[in-house]
């Protein structure tokens, strides 16, 4: 073969290769798939939608039907525990009394606390009460302003009706006497 | 530049453009950038509250949807709805998403609450490759985003339209950006693209050139950078501008991503120079490394061409063999994972064989891949959204299979709950009736009303002598008698004897119940009240038996039809979405059976090539050359 | 998302009793660290984590915990969280023994030995392997598990 030709062949060579290597560059992203596949895609992506949403309407009924079988309207008390800024008080722990017995004692981790900063309410406690007069009791575990240990009580006497009765166990901060403050109190 | 030469370009950037993304962004951005609650006004809304802030999505609208069901919620109706649609978002139901919002923001919600609900859309749309859906959630942006998330809104739009071929769009997207925040580089890249692709190469490469070369220290700004380097590398390799190639691909990473490609185009840069023998520095590089990256395997041609450009014809034919020999046994082994894959377990292995990824939940992904046996060839597929959506579907599916057993075995339990408390009824039956019939308490009330207003007219009229013992009864009536009978007599010291003795017995007769009167009332009193006493428990056990016995049956009829309602649509729901697990599987299968046909078509082409080449020599050498 | 979310969403009480079995959700819950952290086990869905049970009184859970030293100490790139739960529920006791062997990861003290029942802790060492999604994928009790088994299936579970 002449040099003439060897260096064509050579130039095809190269031109055949590099071509390749931009060819092997632009698959370097998949091939786009065939309709056929991305239709098959579309349609189980469909369908895992539809089956989450009938997964969280289920949940939701369940829970109802939890709730309603568990803790009927008619004797049904929930507490809450609400946190303010939380500048004067870090919560560590709460432990609820009804009447007496113990019936809640809930170890708050630094996401939880976070997430009550924020505005989150904790539904500490739901259980059931005959009509009458009850007491509760929370006590209130943390620390308190300078870093030190920090426990404080507080009690509410109420009258339960026929009808789910709220209360709320309020944690806020006090500017005047840079106390923080602890406040148990029923809804309507 | 020419047609010709412009549409290499196209090709090229068409590859860099699918790669150039906007990155996965958290669930919990979107979260925060929702509005604030205001002050608490229903406890039951904090309760969600704490579980949304805590990322529990689906603790948080299982609560949220049960909470407003039962209408604890009142006043935080429209926030509450805006919530639900930010959750649904975020656990991936981005469609019931864009419902709730549709149906929402239709209402007096404020302009930027609605616009950024449209974007939050449209982001999660585009990144699951709805590109209709984020298109048109994008247009119902009316005002610019606030603060970092307009230039985010831009670089998806250009995203979306890029995608969808709508090249010139996308400049005008991208045309006269002049934020500078982290998003400038992407605009950059992306205005570059879109300009080549819609035929204005020179702005487009020199844009490229400027995110070729600007400093970058996060790992998504290297990647740009070395993304753009790339595609200007191997342009101007094209345009046989062996300098600014080497320019261009000399300023990628050693260590990342694109290093095997950069490796490959420094070589043809030096090959395009004449420069042969400095080719072959980074091709046998090159070559030692896995042969499951394409430049690799390019590499098994290039080394030996380099050799032949060296007239080292006998060394060129060698290696050619070996390149040969090595695609096939590279052919066989994806051979064995494409059947391996067609037997099932696929994504059960895929799984195991991945490292460790710190997401969960809706932005977990599958970051690498290992050199596990079937995932070795995959790297690219994996790293599409299409293949990653997949895979989290089939995870989030496996999830709920776990969700709706454990709900079943709670049922089951409420079963038995449910069961005792018929039971407990229907014992309470018998003794009820039993009570009831034993206790007649209208008679026994009857007889008390009777007794008292007797003992009332006792009381008032001071009548002694009903309070009186049988015996004194049986004497008072003697008594009376024998008056009776004195009157009749007539008169006579007889009858004066007579009447005197009868006198003194009514007196004394008398003078005794009067004694015992007050005793005998007390007594009486007390029995009255004793009996008033037992009446009144009688009736307050009647009652309580009567209302429990009313309750009862009532309740657990009613919640037993719900316990089988709810069993038999978990009955129904689960094998559908073991089906649907399966379903997603098979496509997840063919997309990765697709894929290695793919590679085994490239690996027969470049045998041919190496034939071809090898061919090409032994002419050569039986024309005369020296091997 | 549902991942994280569902697997041990709205646990409720009528669980049954015993250890948990392999292919079952590690009951949740929450416990002080010798830190005064409180530590509450389904925050860790997206780990994979390492429960050792353990008591001050148990010689061979001395050589789990501190075979479970070693191997955090050795693995890299992948992390395991491991959290030793002394069941005794007596602070100072558990923070001497942990100081003695230089324990790298947090211990939870049972204190109202709440957790030891809910775990149906009856033999010491007791050691479960947790995978991300909160399900338990390994038990070993009465001995320590064995360091190469269990890091090749720490390595498995991590791949996920």
């Amino acid at each position: 073969m002449n040099p003439n030709m060897q260096r064509a062949r050579r130039r095809r060579l190269v031109c055949a290769i590099a071509f390749l290597a931009i060819g092997a560059a632009l698959a370097g992203g998949r091939a786009v798939a065939a309709d056929g596949a991305a239709a098959g895609v579309r349609s189980v992506d469909q369908d895992v939608q539809v089956l989450k949403k009938q997964l969280v309407d289920l949940n939701r009924d369940l829970f109802k039907l939890e709730e309603e079988l568990l803790y009927p309207a008619s004797t049904q008390v929930a507490v809450f525990l609400s946190v303010d800024v939380g500048t004067f008080f870090a919560l560590d722990s709460v432990t609820l009394k009804v009447d007496d017995k113990e019936v809640a004692n809930y170890l708050y981790t630094d996401r939880e606390v976070q997430a009550l900063h924020r505005g989150g309410v904790q539904k500490l406690f739901l259980g059931n009460l005959k009509a009458g007069s009850h007491e509760i009791v929370a006590f209130f575990t943390g620390k308190g302003p300078n870093d030190r240990d920090y426990r404080r009580g507080a009690t509410l006497k109420f009258d339960k009706a026929v009808g789910a009765k709220y209360v709320e166990l309020r944690i806020s901060d006090r500017e005047a006497s840079l106390q923080p403050e602890f406040v148990v109190r029923q809804w309507e | 530049m020419t047609a010709a030469r412009s549409n290499r370009w196209l090709l090229v950037l068409a590859a860099a453009s699918l790669a150039a993304s906007v990155p996965i962004v958290r669930a919990d951005e979107q979260a925060r950038d929702l509005p604030p609650p205001a002050r608490i006004r229903d406890l039951d809304y904090g309760d969600v509250l704490f579980h949304f802030f805590q990322e529990d999505y689906f603790d948080a609208i299982v609560r949220l949807e049960a909470s407003r069901d039962f209408g604890r919620i009142p006043h935080h109706a429209a926030e509450a709805e805006l919530l639900s649609g930010g959750l649904y978002l975020s656990l991936g139901l981005h469609q019931e998403a864009e419902r709730i919002f549709n149906r929402l923001l239709a209402g007096p919600v404020p302009q930027s609450v609605s616009d950024r609900a449209f974007f939050y859309l449209a982001r999660i749309g585009y990144q699951r490759g709805y590109l209709d859906d984020a298109w048109r959630c994008l247009e119902r942006i009316r005002a610019p985003l606030p603060g970092g998330l307009e230039p985010e809104r831009r670089l998806l739009a250009s995203n979306v339209l890029m995608a969808q071929g709508r090249f010139s769009e996308a400049v005008g997207q991208l045309q006269g950006w002049t934020d500078q925040t982290g998003w400038a580089a992407y605009a950059r890249f992306n205005l570059g693209v879109a300009l080549v692709r819609s035929g204005d190469v020179g702005q487009g490469r020199q844009l490229l050139e400027g995110v070729g070369s600007m400093p970058a220290t996060t790992e998504e700004q290297l990647s740009l950078r070395d993304r753009a380097n790339l595609a200007l590398g191997f342009a101007s390799l094209q345009q046989h501008e062996a300098e600014p190639a080497a320019a261009a691909l000399n300023r990628v990473r050693l260590d990342g991503p694109f290093t095997n490609r950069a490796l490959l185009g420094l070589g043809w840069a030096e090959a395009d120079a004449n420069r042969p023998e400095r080719a072959l520095v980074p091709w046998l590089e090159l070559r030692d490394r896995k042969l499951l990256d394409s430049s690799v395997q390019e590499s098994f041609l290039a080394v030996p061409y380099a050799y032949a450009q060296l007239a080292s014809n006998g060394q060129a034919a060698q290696q050619y063999q070996f390149a040969v020999q090595a695609y096939a046994s590279e052919a066989r082994r994806i051979d064995e994972s494409i059947a391996a894959i067609r037997q099932g377990g696929f994504l059960d292995s895929l799984l195991a064989a991945a490292p460790p990824s710190k997401d969960v939940g809706w932005f977990w992904q599958l970051q690498t891949v290992s050199d596990a046996p079937h995932t070795r060839y995959l790297y690219h597929l994996l790293a599409s959204h299409e293949f990653q959506e997949g895979l989290k579907n089939y995870r989030d599916l496996r999830i709920m299979q776990g969700n709706l057993e454990r709900w079943r075995s709670s049922l089951e339990a409420f079963d038995a709950m449910i069961t005792a408390r018929e039971q407990a009824a229907v014992e309470r039956e018998p003794r009820k009736q039993q009570v009831l019939a034993s206790t007649d308490i209208a008679a026994l009330e009857q007889r008390q009303a009777e007794l008292v207003g007797r003992a009332a007219a006792i009381e008032s009229s001071h009548d002694v002598p009903a309070l009186a013992t049988a015996d004194e009864a049986r004497q008072w009536q003697a008594l009376g008698q024998v008056e009776a009978a004195l009157q009749a007599m007539p008169d006579g010291p007889q009858r004066e004897g007579l009447a005197d003795r009868a006198r003194v017995l009514r007196g004394t007769l008398l003078w005794k119940l009067d004694t015992d009167y007050k005793v005998r009332l007390r007594k009486l009193h007390t029995g009255l009240r004793d009996t008033a006493v037992a009446l009144a428990e009688a009736k307050r056990r009647v009652s309580l038996i009567e209302q429990a016995g009313d309750l009862a049956p009532r309740n657990t009829a009613g919640f037993a039809a719900r316990v089988d309602e709810l069993a038999a649509r978990i009955a129904k729901i689960a094998p559908r979405i073991d089906a649907t697990a399966a379903a997603q599987e098979q496509v997840l299968a063919h997309l990765a059976v697709d894929e290695l046909e793919a590679q085994k078509v490239r690996l027969a082409s470049y045998t041919t090539q190496a034939q071809f080449a090898l061919a090409s020599l032994y002419d050569g050498a039986a024309a005369g050359g020296a091997p | 998302m549902l991942a994280a979310a569902l697997a041990g969403a709205l646990v409720y009480p009528l669980i049954a009793h015993g250890t948990p079995a392999v292919g079952a959700a590690a009951p949740d819950f929450v416990l002080k660290d010798l830190a005064g952290h409180n530590l509450r086990l389904s925050e860790y869905r997206g780990d994979v984590v390492v429960l050792s049970f353990w008591a001050s009184w148990c010689a061979p859970c001395r050589d789990a915990l501190s075979q479970l030293n070693a191997m955090a100490l050795v693995q890299d790139g992948s992390t395991p969280v491991v959290l030793s739960v002394n069941i005794e529920g007596d602070a100072a006791r558990a923070a001497s023994v942990a100081e003695s062997l230089q324990l790298k990861f947090p211990t939870l003290v049972d204190a109202r030995q709440s957790v030891g029942r809910q775990y149906d802790v009856e033999h010491l060492p007791l050691t479960l392997l947790v995978d991300r999604d909160g399900v338990v994928r390994g038990v070993w009790s009465k001995q320590p598990a064995q360091t190469s088994e269990l890091s090749r299936q720490i390595k498995e579970l991590e791949s996920k």
